[in-house]
């Protein structure tokens, strides 16, 4: 079952690895925050955007709904239909007035001071929007941090279920996925963060934040469809 | 002691943070792969040897991060970083690291003294293969000053998971290296929006003598 699949992008002065042996069996889809109160333009940062920076409601929106989401729920269908696990995350507050914080935290002083920044679990705006919505039998996890490794059992969790390979989506680029990938590749787990199902602010930060990854690697969802496809067979 | 410095000073940022209040009591010093196998640590070592010579004077705790592996044959390491560990690039031949050799010790001027704790880590980030928030819970730490090398890479895994935890982090971005500079300006630019500070050796030390000792801040301000 294991093959080698095509890895790292060869980069000058870098030493990179550019074929890696996986069990593709053995992989999960990480569907990173796509909460209402990041994915839906009329709700939590969408309206602080729409009504302080516009020009990045009108770039972030449009992506989100012309190729990040698309891209999400083409993964999110291969990855069913081959029987492979579907991760989802939330972010927010996990207590109303965010006492899962400490107190000394520039995260209470932050949602303080910007309130659109975290919404506390049992608000419209924590839930995910509508066209993500899991199945009972996928897993949600509930978070107060970027990254899942920081502040949820997710190491523990796909120790449990046997996963070795992340294939990584959602929300943000250079703050989720960003740190779920380079947490996730330090810890040794094949982690793939996939740039046409993510989204930053900013088209720069998305790209710079995909240039030169290290233990991680960058695909695009055609990529990972057509590199694992072939290999799990047909479903 | 506690007071407010500058956070996040970037104005076209959501979600910014425009300044925080801290206890100087509660900071730390962490200072990143120091060792002897850089190629890039003498650069910054006048920068980080003056927070450590301050960190010290002032009785605030310093931790010392190493990286490398705990073995000398480094099956304690995951296979990919096993495999291309301290290579720069395909020509160049794998460097051991390992625990007790010349190249995994810290540098001079950097050596750790008695009643500081030295971290060693088999991964690019500190929380992803040590014990270090358990030590940091103990040490009662709540803001972090780091610095040293890589920047995007061992600097950065460190001080965006210490970020994210919500420790309050401030990046020193003269005290840091890296060997691609595009590199040092990205982790900067995204540390500064999303996860803490990102503040030079000098201003790091202002504030904070400004925060221990609020009188000789203010007549030093004040030229007397």
């Amino acid at each position: 079952m294991r093959a080698k699949i095509p890895w790292d992008q060869p980069r000058p002065g870098r030493y990179s690895v550019a074929e890696w042996d996986i069990d593709p069996q053995r992989s999960a889809l990480v569907i990173l925050d796509m909460q209402k109160a990041y994915a839906e333009p009329s709700l939590g940062v969408g309206l602080m955007l729409r009504r302080n920076y516009p020009a990045i409601h009108r770039y972030y929106y449009s992506r989100l709904i012309q190729q990040v989401i698309p891209n999400i729920l083409r993964l999110r269908d291969f990855f069913r239909t081959h029987h492979l696990e579907v991760i989802y995350t939330r972010m927010g507050l996990l207590l109303p007035g965010g006492q899962d914080l400490p107190p000394w935290s520039w995260r209470r002083a932050l949602i303080r001071y910007s309130p659109d920044y975290l919404y506390p679990y049992g608000s419209t705006e924590y839930d995910l929007v509508s066209s993500v919505e899991p199945l009972p039998n996928e897993l949600v996890l509930d978070k107060n941090t970027l990254s899942p490794f920081n502040s949820t059992g997710i190491d523990q969790l796909l120790h449990n279920m046997k996963v070795e390979n992340l294939v990584i989506a959602g929300l943000l680029t250079n703050a989720g996925i960003e740190s779920t990938a380079r947490e996730a590749g330090d810890r040794g787990y094949n982690a793939i963060a996939v740039e046409d199902a993510c989204a930053a602010y900013h088209p720069a930060e998305h790209a710079a934040s995909l240039r030169d990854p290290s233990w991680w690697v960058v695909k695009t969802t055609n990529e990972v469809v057509g590199t694992l496809g072939p290999l799990l067979g047909t479903a | 002691m506690r007071g407010t410095i500058t956070w996040q000073t970037a104005e076209d940022s959501p979600n910014r943070l425009p300044e925080l209040e801290i206890d100087p009591r509660h900071t730390a010093l962490l200072i990143v792969d120091m060792q002897n196998y850089s190629d890039i640590a003498q650069s910054v070592l006048p920068q980080c040897q003056r927070l450590l010579d301050f960190f010290r004077a002032n009785s605030l705790p310093v931790m010392h991060l190493r990286v490398g592996s705990l073995l000398p044959d480094a099956h304690d390491v995951h296979l990919m970083r096993r495999l291309n560990w301290l290579r720069r690039s395909q020509e160049e031949a794998a460097r051991s690291c390992a625990k007790g050799s010349f190249d995994y010790d810290i540098v001079a001027g950097l050596t750790p003294q008695r009643g500081e704790l030295v971290v060693d880590k088999n991964s690019s980030g500190a929380f992803n293969s040590t014990a270090i928030e358990h030590y940091l819970v103990a040490l009662e730490v709540h803001s972090l000053v780091v610095c040293g090398e890589a920047t995007s890479r061992c600097v950065d895994n460190t001080a965006r998971s210490a970020a994210d935890r919500g420790y309050n982090v401030m990046l020193v971005a003269d005290a840091c290296a890296d060997h691609i500079p595009e590199n040092h300006e990205t982790t900067m630019h995204v540390f500064q929006r999303a996860f803490g500070a990102v503040k030079t050796t000098d201003q790091v030390l202002a504030e904070l003598s400004g925060l221990l000792s609020p009188e000789l801040a203010l007549s030093m301000s004040q030229g007397q």
